[in-house]
């Protein structure tokens, strides 16, 4: 176990280190500080050229990938926004609360109901909640985030602020000014980014418990006069979390690309929405910063959920 | 289904709690709807799409009209840029003075008993030691164009600032109006890093002063207790950041916010306007619209003739923006009266003339195929290509569509003449010079004349306007160079970009300054109503 893990993180830095190559080559091909300057006709070419000279932008791209490896390696440090003239981490920093925050309820809210549900709809196939569920999670995956997020923001925060006649939900904005507050700015963004997560979480939870609830154990154990409770609460539903948990693991990774979407419409200012900020300014090193810290999000959680499937499953052996 | 009802309690719980909070935090609640509630308080929210870098607006970093627009109620100008690009004092007393025209030399006066926020009195030493941080090449300064040819710098008083110029300087009143003309208190950033100093804390003269700055979420200004002007009916404004335009939008219909100003597009005007409570002000702005030619590229004259006569512009217009502008005939816009005239209005639409000029272009050896290339993501301007393709087939004149996005169209496309007709915008400012612009000198890397437009005699022309003081004789000259360039014809004006605010109805003072001086120039005068 211990082998494979060392393997298993040699090889991730070894993605890592190529992906953020990769990343830095297409933020610095995509994006350009500089633009807002070139446009500005009281701007002159040689301002331009100064400004250039000062920031190394004339640099060759892999001198400066060097310089920024070498920096984060040995300083830890991913170098100082080219914009706001801070570092970055400190600028990294501070939206990590407001992400945290999103991701954790988002996924939290999901967990809580889809996995009951999932199991429900399985002891209970082809009912109406069963068939209701299904429903449900074809109109979860496909819908397009950001329209349901539009659909929230109008139902949620104009009509029902019309309607009831003071203000519930926010169309957006974030406040830590009191847990209220919070919960009334959290409530939308937290929801539509749950709902394909409980549509994903749900289906899956579904299958496994189908699976489960097929198998021969478990006919033993009704034959054994067990009660349902301690059918499907003991022996079903603990066999079918198992792949429920490399699902939701790889699925938090995955819920920090979605949120980005989330994060803009909601004006949540989390890792996502800084993400979009720096690439509209052409903001080299926080967008760079973000994106290295979105894949090695994925390649960790991918390593945990390995290690987590072998934790709930003694048979699963890695070496 | 016991699951489900339980599910369905908890919800009902949890949403009365926070219809309760709503009703109940009279606090909280209020401050968002800024209706001014009993504390008697007037507090305004306003919906900002881009969130500034950092508050200085000299330094790089600090070019985003964000910052402008955030230090525009901190900070004081000698004079400030009005809705017709004419200038009226802010600081000053009375109008600049032209002490002479050779050597250039100007002359202003600051009001009596000017102060900052902290109380410090302002003075001409003020204005002196912000020149002196514009030229002190230790700080990363935007521009010095104009200061850098200021040769003297004196304060013969506290109250008198006498400027000279090295050389004659037409556009001086940029240096007392422009973006870079903010007078900043010597007594706090004297001795500091001017490159750090300012980032996120400003101190200034102005009617507001900063109160704190949430990263990625918001500005807060408050009245300026120490105001040498007259008081402002506002109390507090704060700046929300959000960027996704719809849901500024829908920020502004829930009442969340109170005062937008959301960029132009299509569809965008009707949608406010039925907003219910929501007043929308449109203008025609200062940002002008335009197709441009790379001349090396479409180098034959009748071939851009008959693209300017086979275009109709009104029509287009319709399309986009109906009702609410007018086609622009000059690169100038009419409100740089008495600089511009209507040199381009000839092109009107004119299908026979366009299709015998496509005829004429072919017997020279031209080919009526033409690239048209623009920013993408920008709804109106791919509609209006689509259009054009549309006319232009009419006349026998191919379009071939190909876009990318904004950053390499201005950062690799135009500066390397790597297109062949373009559409992009230009700023035009009080001070009219299209030297930067038009010159046959201005070809990148040496400046922005992405058209590759040589004309000597039109270079000549914009030169000695540049040198020009005398106001009647200065404009006599540009409009002699806008009707050369009309012939010419290296590009053709489209329209000025409309700019819209919407407010609640019981916010009161917007008054449209489509100028870099942005929608706050007066925010000092703005009220709000029960």
């Amino acid at each position: 176990m211990l082998a494979y893990i060392v393997r298993k993180t040699l090889s991730s830095i070894l993605v890592l280190l190529i992906a953020s190559f990769v990343l830095f080559y297409l933020v610095h091909l995509g994006s350009d500080p500089l633009v807002q300057l070139k446009q500005n006709p009281q701007v002159s070419a040689a301002d331009v050229q100064r400004i250039s000279a000062a920031y190394g932008l004339d640099k060759p791209i892999y001198v400066q990938y060097g310089i920024w490896l070498r920096d984060l390696v040995t300083e830890g440090s991913f170098g100082v926004s080219l914009k706001q003239n801070a570092p970055v981490n400190e600028i990294i920093a501070r939206a990590l609360v407001p992400e945290i925050l999103l991701i954790g309820s988002a996924l939290g809210l999901a967990i809580i109901i889809a996995i009951p549900f999932g199991v429900y709809s399985a002891i209970k196939k082809y009912s109406l909640a069963d068939k209701f569920g299904t429903f449900f999670s074809f109109f979860g995956f496909s819908m397009p985030i950001f329209w349901l997020a539009l659909i929230l923001q109008l139902v949620f925060a104009v009509y029902l602020t019309q309607w009831v006649g003071t203000r519930v939900f926010y169309v957006s904005g974030y406040s830590t000014e009191s847990f209220v507050e919070l919960v009334r700015r959290l409530a939308l963004p937290a929801i539509s980014l749950a709902v394909i997560q409980i549509a994903e979480f749900s289906r899956f939870q579904r299958g496994a418990m189908l699976d489960v609830l097929s198998s021969d154990y478990l006919r033993t154990a009704r034959a054994k006069g067990l009660s349902w409770r301690g059918i499907y609460l003991k022996h079903g539903l603990r066999n079918a979390l198992i792949p429920t948990v490399t699902v939701v693991t790889l699925a938090i990774a995955l819920t920090f690309g979605n949120a980005v979407i989330t994060e803009t419409v909601f004006s949540w200012p989390g890792l996502g929405f800084l993400l979009i900020d720096s690439l509209f300014k052409g903001d080299y090193n926080v967008a760079q910063a973000l994106l290295v810290i979105f894949a090695a999000l994925i390649v960790v959680f991918n390593l945990i959920a390995d290690i987590a499937y072998s934790l709930v499953d003694p048979r699963v052996r890695y070496d | 289904m016991h699951i489900p009802r339980l599910l369905l309690l908890v919800a009902a719980v949890v949403f009365a709690g926070l219809v309760a909070a709503g009703c109940g935090g009279g606090g909280g609640g209020q401050q968002d709807q800024g209706g001014g509630g009993g504390g008697g308080s007037a507090n305004l929210t306003v919906g900002y799409d881009q969130e500034p870098d950092i508050l200085n607006p000299y330094i790089v970093g600090g070019d985003l009209a964000a910052t402008g627009d955030m230090v525009q109620g901190v900070f004081d100008k000698p004079y400030e840029i009005q809705p017709d690009l004419s200038i009226a004092p802010q600081l000053a007393d009375g109008d600049p003075k032209v002490v002479s025209e050779e050597p250039l030399i100007i002359e202003y006066r600051l009001k009596d008993g000017l102060q900052f926020s902290d109380g410090e009195p302002l003075t001409s030493a003020d204005a002196k030691f912000t020149f002196d941080q514009i030229m002190d090449p230790n700080n990363n300064i935007i521009t010095r164009e104009g200061y850098d040819k200021i040769s003297k710098f004196e304060t013969p008083d506290d109250r008198t600032v006498r400027i000279t110029f090295s050389e004659p300087y037409a556009p001086w009143k940029d240096v007392i109006s422009g973006s870079y003309a903010f007078i900043l208190p010597k007594h706090i950033y004297e001795g500091k890093d001017f490159n750090k100093a300012l980032n996120n804390e400003v101190v200034g003269s102005g009617p507001f002063k900063l109160r704190e700055w949430n990263k990625g979420q918001s500005i807060v200004l408050e009245k300026n207790e120490n105001y040498w002007g007259d008081e402002p009916a506002i109390d507090q404004i704060t700046f929300r950041f959000i960027p996704d335009t719809n849901t500024l939008n829908t920020s502004l219909q829930s009442g969340e916010v109170q005062f937008i100003n959301p960029p132009p597009d299509i569809g965008l005007k009707q949608k406010l306007e039925g907003y219910q409570g929501v007043n929308v002000d449109i203008a025609a702005g200062t940002v002008w619209e335009h197709i441009a030619f790379n001349l090396e590229k479409v180098q034959n004259k009748k071939l851009r003739e008959a693209v300017a006569y086979g275009i109709n512009r009104e029509q287009i217009l319709n399309e986009i923006l109906p009702g609410q502008v007018k086609p622009l005939n000059s690169v100038l816009v009419p409100e740089q009266d008495p600089y511009y005239t209507p040199a381009w209005e000839k092109y009107n639409f004119d299908p026979d003339r366009a299709r015998q000029l496509v005829k004429e272009a072919q017997s020279e050896g031209a080919d009526p195929t033409i690239t048209f290339s623009t920013t993408s993501d920008n709804n109106l301007r791919e509609t209006l290509q689509q259009v054009v393709q549309q006319q232009l087939k009419d006349v026998g004149i191919t379009v071939n569509i190909k876009n990318t996005a904004a950053q390499t169209f201005f950062g690799e496309w135009t500066p390397e003449g790597n297109f062949q007709m373009g559409e992009w915008a230009w700023l035009a400012t009080p001070e009219p010079t299209l030297t930067a612009l038009f010159g046959a000198d201005a070809i990148p890397p040496d400046g922005q004349n992405y058209y590759r437009y040589k004309n000597q005699e039109a270079t000549r022309l914009m030169k000695q306007a540049d040198v020009t003081v005398d106001e009647a004789e200065r404009a006599r000259l540009t409009q002699q160079v806008q009707e050369i360039m009309a012939d010419d014809l290296p590009l053709l004006p489209l329209y000025q970009r409309p700019v819209y605010y919407a407010y609640d109805e019981n916010l009161q003072g917007p008054e449209v300054n489509p100028t870099l001086a942005g929608p706050y120039w007066n925010v000092s005068e703005w009220s709000l109503s029960q």
